[in-house]
């Protein structure tokens, strides 16, 4: 029972609020203690002390969650700040800063906050920070980009200094799944800000750890937060990100010692790591991180959807994926399959095209009107080698379907503002970012009125299926809403996905009641996480 | 002045030549030699180590090593040669002249050269690359660009100095033809520095292209240059050391050639240069 | 000399604009759009959040405007504030270029150190007989890229001196000793291979000037090779040299970032790699800005070393 199937059983008044507010209030105490429990239970007794050190391959740039886009600057302001809600080992939406909410109808939010907690800078939390966080989000002089999508609130209220009630312009189902990624919905102090002009350089929140010092390229410091609301928590005095991007060098220090933790998107790194003692190799729960392979269809030969579907029969998914992932992959669509329910779960048999067939593949060629193939290319990032390495083994199975492929490496900026505008030749294949609802993985890639519509295509029926997505409450609805547009989508092949991979964490054995989220991105770890870390020293 | 017979007496000269001459018949002969092709990709055959099947073992996706090497012999080779002469052919009489002609001319010159050195070559390389897309030719420009400065500069040292020298003065005194000078006095002295600083180069741009290629800017995969199977297959050298061990010898092995052979050559210009320990 | 060094004086402030004109430039035309980078993929689809970071960033005002804006905060002393993150991209610059000038000191010390040296001792007569084991060797360490060997290094480290952490950079000022020690395995490799550079050309030169007739004429009259080497050949040879040293200086302060990133240093060169990627605007150009200057800087200060090593060279 969680807080999702509660607000659904309220709205549709199967209970009414007193039993809702009883029975979700105990829930949500009770499901943060059951996973305090599961945690602490290998290596005996937490030991209070000591400071985790983690290896990050790439810098934050700055730590305002509220202005940076960047995965890393989330993995700091994670620990530092609070949202309303967040997701716990199940991956389930949990209370937070809120202590209970109620959704009375489905554009309305009432969140109760916790009493008495403290901002880093000694002053009590209140219902007046929320307010001022999403509002400062929604500022367009902020340029938050986040703004879009908190667009959706009509207004904020605060009844009292502990109650805040949002009220939504229309129901929007991913609302509560928002609420709970950090990184969009961080309550930051409106003292600090006005004083520093951002949060990017000084930090001060609600979170288990507090900022003490950040030097870009080098290292950041957390320490302690004594103040924390979940008493006893953390066990840690505090976590150092080193940064050091070369992935050998991370290896050579994790060996060492110098650093206790790191990630790798590697598949072979367990290999490597085989020969060092006191090193623990925590393989991916779920997979979720993705690829997205765009085509160019405004032009030939992309526009025609039976040239789109040869390029996808042309591709044996289950090689890429025992090839380039060693094995540590899954089939998937632009929903992961570490978001099940709405993400794809089964084989290549159970979608459209996703069948490796060259035979096929020739076939629909020559009805297109290309019977000695096609001559194209696609452009790979060689910032991430593991997808120019797929874009390698895909040349070698494509020219089996008689379609003749030219890798283009780009320089970054470059090749995603064109794979963003679709002014690419051909095709275009980057690894894109996980997202939180379904809705925030489909709608402003796959909705033809969009901006960034990638590849340039239309379908009223696509529209019609996100539009009924997003306002679609009802999980079971909406859960086959997503799955029908999957499928559609696989069948026009607008895009073309070829597997769902995992990033493979690394500890040293000091570090216990470490929990993986599944599927998390490399370099956003929960905090929750971390903040019940122990050091067995 | 190059006097052939020497040439042939001379160790290094011959010992890097047949170097180079073996790499030059490997790269022409890429296709017949290497055993299969080298995109090829093994399934079921990632990450061995040398065998019978594959002498120098199979890389991350599977592919033959042995035959990637050869085949790289061809890109690195273009490269190294392509881009070496292009930046020998401009750099050096655009440096004579600045040397030789002095004045406003050099010292502007000078000037405008500072800046095209000054300028980060890493920023210069990105911009060129980003700006043309990544390809081979591309790529042999680049370097092309950011190694002529170093020719220009060392090609009007060197006539500076020569200018310096009694002898010159004596023959620019008696009224010798420019010309003659140039050729006669001149460039025996700018020649020296100028063929070891191309032998050296002709190494450098490989391992240039190997830092371009860390960077993600150099040749396009699946292309197999010596330069980016190291920096690729770098990360998995304490488990598969014949991933970077193989491209790595073969570098070193052209290094050692042109380098040889850039010796040789320059101590038969004159035999004057060959005493005192050569 | 001073009607020489007053001419390049003068001739700096036209320089320097150039600099920054072409640094300017050169940026502002990798193709690649800032706000998509800034964004990310997720946000930069809706266009209110573009419109935002434009008008924020004022990115939307002509170049030329942009430019003279930029040049305005330089003559005021203020670089400007990063695009990506805001903070001071005079700071930025202050906290990484120290790192990299010690990388590149230590690296020119260990070369030099080595180098010269080692090519002044193989052109004596009696290292006849070794010659070829030393030309050998230098190429092999020509022929290893600095990065491979720095890799080399942190595993063999890694596995064989585990106390020794060889990451990160410790500030000089903090602790010395400790300071060196840690730059020591990125300057070991990127200092090897230039020795080997260096040795060539101090060879060749070396060579180029012992066959000349006043050397002759010293070996003729009896003078001891030493004094042979020392005196007449090795001043002379300097000159092509401390060209190529200079060379090497100058582009080891723009461009060790290969080394810094597997070593893990935050210098300057990764600075300007990482803001080029995040197409940071301000950062680059003013870091860019900052190296060229500084390198024509140094490049002044070589010359007047050549005129004062060898003052018969006449600079008209």
């Amino acid at each position: 029972m969680d807080v999702e199937d509660d607000a659904r059983h309220l709205i549709r008044g199967e209970i009414d609020r007193r039993t809702f507010l009883k029975g979700a209030g105990v829930t949500l105490l009770a499901l943060s203690q059951f996973d305090r429990i599961a945690m602490a239970a290998p290596g005996g007794p937490p030991k209070r002390g000591g400071v985790l050190v983690v290896g990050s391959d790439v810098s934050p740039p700055g730590l305002d969650p509220a202005k940076s886009a960047a995965a890393h600057t989330w993995m700091i302001s994670e620990h530092v700040y609070s949202n309303l809600l967040r997701r716990n080992s199940f991956n389930k939406l949990v209370p937070d800063l809120a202590e209970s909410y109620e959704v009375s109808n489905p554009t309305t939010f009432v969140f109760k906050l916790r009493k008495g907690v403290q901002f880093h800078h000694g002053r009590e939390a209140t219902a007046e920070d929320v307010k001022y966080s999403f509002e400062r989000m929604i500022d367009q002089r902020t340029a938050s980009p986040w703004r879009s999508i908190w667009l959706i609130i009509d207004r904020i209220e605060t009844p009292d200094k502990y109650t805040v009630r949002f009220v939504t312009r229309r129901p929007f189902a991913p609302f509560l799944s928002y609420l709970g990624t950090p990184h969009y919905s961080a309550i930051v102090p409106r003292d600090v800000v006005e004083k520093s002009g951002d949060l990017q350089q000084t930090a001060s929140g609600t979170g288990p750890f507090m900022l003490e010092r950040f030097v870009a390229e080098n290292i950041v410091v957390l320490k302690r937060n004594p103040n924390y609301f979940e008493s006893g928590l953390p066990y840690l005095d505090g976590i150092e990100y080193r940064i050091i991007p070369d992935e050998t060098a991370r290896l050579a220090a994790l060996r060492t010692g110098t650093i206790h933790y790191t990630w790798s998107v590697d598949p072979l790194v367990d290999e490597q790591v085989k020969t060092m003692p006191g090193v623990a190799v925590l393989l991916p729960k779920g997979y979720c991180g993705q690829h997205t392979m765009v085509l160019n269809q405004t032009k030939p030969p992309f526009n025609d959807v039976r040239v789109r579907r040869a390029v996808s029969a042309g591709i044996n998914r289950r090689e890429v994926i025992r090839t380039v992932l060693r094995g540590k992959g899954a089939i998937s669509t632009k929903i992961p399959p570490c978001d099940a329910p709405y993400g794809y779960s089964g084989n290549e048999k159970g979608l459209p095209y996703y069948e490796y067939n060259p035979t096929l593949a020739r076939q629909l060629l020559s009805e297109a009107g290309y019977p000695n193939g096609i001559d194209t290319s696609l452009e790979v990032p060689p910032r991430f080698p593991f997808t120019v390495r797929t874009g390698e083994v895909m040349r070698e199975q494509w020219a089996q379907a008689g379609i003749r492929v030219t890798l283009r490496q780009g320089e970054w900026g470059a090749l995603l503002t064109a794979f963003v505008r679709t002014t690419y030749d051909g095709m275009s294949i980057i690894p894109t970012v996980w997202q939180p609802d379904p809705d925030a993985h489909m709608y402003d890639i796959f909705h033809s009125d969009s901006g960034i519509n990638l590849g340039k295509f239309r379908d009223a029926y696509v529209d019609q299926l996100l539009e009924q997505g997003r306002t679609t409450i009802e999980r079971d609805k909406r859960i086959g809403i997503y799955q029908q547009m999957q499928r559609h989508i696989a069948e026009q092949a607008y895009m073309i996905f070829v597997y769902a991979s995992g990033a493979v964490e690394l500890m040293r054995d000091v570090v216990k009641g470490y929990v993986s989220l599944p599927g998390a991105q490399p370099g956003s770890r929960s905090r929750q996480y971390f903040s019940q870390v122990w050091l067995d020293k | 002045m190059l006097r052939a017979g020497r040439l042939w007496r001379n160790w290094s000269a011959v010992a890097g030549g047949a170097i180079v001459a073996s790499l030059v018949v490997v790269a022409v002969l890429a296709p017949t030699l290497a055993p299969r092709a080298p995109t090829a990709l093994h399934a079921g055959f990632e990450i061995t180590p040398p065998s019978p099947a594959f002498p120098f073992g199979t890389d991350e996706l599977g592919r033959d090593i042995l035959s990637r090497v050869i085949h790289g012999a061809r890109i690195s080779l273009a490269a190294a040669l392509g881009a070496v002469s292009l930046a020998t052919i401009v750099g050096v009489p655009f440096g004579t002249a600045i040397g030789f002609a002095g004045g406003v001319i050099d010292l502007v010159m000078m000037r405008l050269f500072d800046i095209l050195f000054a300028f980060p070559a890493i920023l210069l390389a990105i911009a060129i690359v980003a700006a043309l897309g990544p390809s081979l030719t591309n790529l042999i420009f680049t370097i092309a660009v950011l190694t002529m400065p170093q020719f220009a500069v060392l090609a009007r040292g060197a006539t500076l100095a020569a200018r310096s020298l009694e002898y010159v003065q004596a023959a620019v005194a008696l009224g010798a033809p420019s010309r003659r000078v140039v050729f006669g006095h001149i460039l025996p002295n700018v020649l020296p520095p100028v063929i070891v600083a191309a032998t050296l180069n002709l190494s450098i741009v490989i391992l240039v292209e190997a830092g371009l290629s860390f960077l993600g800017l150099g040749t396009q995969p699946p292309a197999p240059s010596w330069g980016g199977m190291i920096s690729r297959g770098r990360q998995y050298m304490t488990i598969a050391p014949w991933l970077v061990v193989f491209p790595g010898l073969a570098i070193m092995l052209a290094v050692l050639g042109f380098n040889l052979l850039g010796d040789g050559v320059r101590e038969t210009l004159d035999p004057r240069l060959y005493r005192g320990g050569g | 000399m001073q009607a020489y060094l007053a001419k390049r004086l003068a001739l700096l402030i036209p320089t320097l604009i150039g600099i920054s004109v072409v640094s300017f430039l050169v940026i502002h035309l990798i193709p690649g759009d800032l706000v998509t980078v800034l964004l990310g993929i997720t946000a930069s689809q809706n266009e209110q959040n573009r419109q935002a970071i434009i008008a924020a960033l004022q990115l939307d005002r002509p170049l030329a405007v942009q430019y003279l804006h930029w040049i305005a905060g330089i003559l005021r002393g203020d670089l400007g504030r990063s695009l990506v993150h805001g903070g001071s991209v005079g700071t930025e610059i202050a906290r990484s270029f120290p790192v990299t000038v010690q990388l590149t000191v230590m690296s020119m010390a260990i070369a030099i150190g080595m180098g010269v040296p080692l090519g002044v001792l193989s052109v004596m007569r009696g290292a006849r007989r070794i010659e070829p084991l030393v030309r050998i060797t230098s190429l092999l360490f020509i022929s290893t890229p600095a990065f491979f060997m720095g890799t080399v290094l942190i595993v063999l480290g890694a596995r064989y001196l585990p106390a020794v952490s060889t990451l990160g950079h410790v500030p000089f000022l903090d602790a010395p000793l400790a300071s060196v020690g840690h730059m020591l395995p990125p300057s070991l490799a990127l200092g090897a291979a230039i020795s080997a550079i260096l040795l060539r050309y101090t060879r060749a030169s070396m060579l180029e000037v012992l066959g000349q007739d006043f050397v002759r004429t010293a070996r003729a009259k009896g003078a001891p090779e030493r004094r042979v080497v020392y005196r007449h050949a090795l001043v002379n040879a300097l000159i092509p040299v401390i060209a190529a040293a200079g060379i090497q200086f100058v582009a080891l302060i723009g461009g060790a970032v290969i080394i810094e990133e597997v070593f893990a240093l935050p210098g300057i060169g990764r600075l300007v790699v990482n803001a080029i990627y995040q197409r940071d605007y301000t950062l680059i150009q003013g870091a860019v800005l900052f190296l060229t200057v500084n390198a024509v800087l140094i490049n002044l200060a070589i010359d007047v070393l050549y005129h004062l090593v060898d003052p018969r060279i006449v600079y008209a």
